[in-house]
């Protein structure tokens, strides 16, 4: 990749000027100083990861910063898609891949907002409305259709749409002792309260 | 990573030794309490993001008190959500 030369660079004519054939002759040299460009997949991606390194590190500090410290407040039912072998493994995995790809700082807390993920799964919690599914508990969730609001709710603020129970189911007393169930008086004190 | 002089590298070790204790002493039992600023203080998402955010800045300054710090902050926040 030698400047050519001669002055006739410019064209087949002839007619080039000395100056402006010195112009190119530069223009030749610097290209001539240039590397070839490297268009290989390899070299894309090193690009990308080299231009990407810094936002991609402060977006992904970011994200782990707020999802660690709003990992507490979350219902549990949006965490429960991760309370199994795959979560699991995507809470192992995660770290690894940000302490490869990132650095070693930001697979740290990675780790660390993993482990509060852990430690908030483990936490057993009953929020919402209930199922239902135990003995003594009645589900009897009921939509709000009426516009007419109570004078606490007016107080309060509240807008209920649904009440999750609005009854109460007791039962009696069954005591197994069988001095005490000979009594002719508890008995009927026994059908006064369940006639209630 | 290594220390840039001699108060950088004091300031390292007292920083490491103190999260030690702390994590001896404060982390790793139940039975001690933790201070009642603290305590009150777990309410404050703003306070649970700048525990984090202390974690990466530590183990950006030395890697050991990165590590010492995700052990404090960790038993701290998992005493705080099985707790509270």
């Amino acid at each position: 990749m030698s400047a050519p030369s001669s002055p006739k660079v410019g064209g087949a004519s002839g007619s080039t000027s000395p100056k402006v054939a010195g112009a190119l002759t530069k223009a030749a040299k610097a290209k001539a100083d240039v590397p070839e460009m490297d268009i290989s997949l390899e070299a894309w991606i090193y690009n990308i990861r080299t231009v990407l390194h810094f936002p991609g590190t402060v977006l992904t500090v970011i994200t782990l910063i707020i999802s660690g410290a709003f990992i507490e407040s979350a219902s549990r039912k949006s965490l429960e898609m991760l309370d199994n072998v795959f979560g699991k493994i995507l809470s192992f995995a995660v770290p690894v891949c940000l302490a490869y790809a990132i650095d070693w700082q930001t697979g740290l807390l990675a780790a660390v907002v993993a482990l509060i993920l852990f430690a908030r799964l483990q936490k057993n919690d009953t929020e919402g409305f209930l199922n239902g599914t135990g003995s003594d508990s009645v589900q009897s969730t009921k939509i709000v259709q009426n516009t007419h609001r109570w004078f606490v709710e007016k107080v309060l603020g509240e807008m209920p749409l649904a009440i999750s129970s609005d009854r109460i189911q007791t039962k009696r007393y069954d005591d197994n002792d069988t001095r005490t169930s000979s009594s002719s008086s508890m008995s009927s004190s026994y059908t006064s309260d369940s006639a209630r | 990573m290594d220390p840039t002089g001699p108060v950088d590298m004091v300031l390292r070790m007292v920083i490491v030794l103190a999260l030690f204790g702390w994590n001896v002493f404060e982390g790793l039992s139940l039975r001690t309490p933790y201070p009642a600023t603290m305590v009150a203080l777990w309410d404050s998402p703003v306070w649970r993001m700048a525990l984090l955010l202390t974690i990466w800045l530590g183990a950006e300054w030395c890697p050991r008190v990165g590590i010492m710090t995700a052990l404090a902050v960790v038993s701290y926040i998992v005493d705080m959500v099985q707790i509270i």
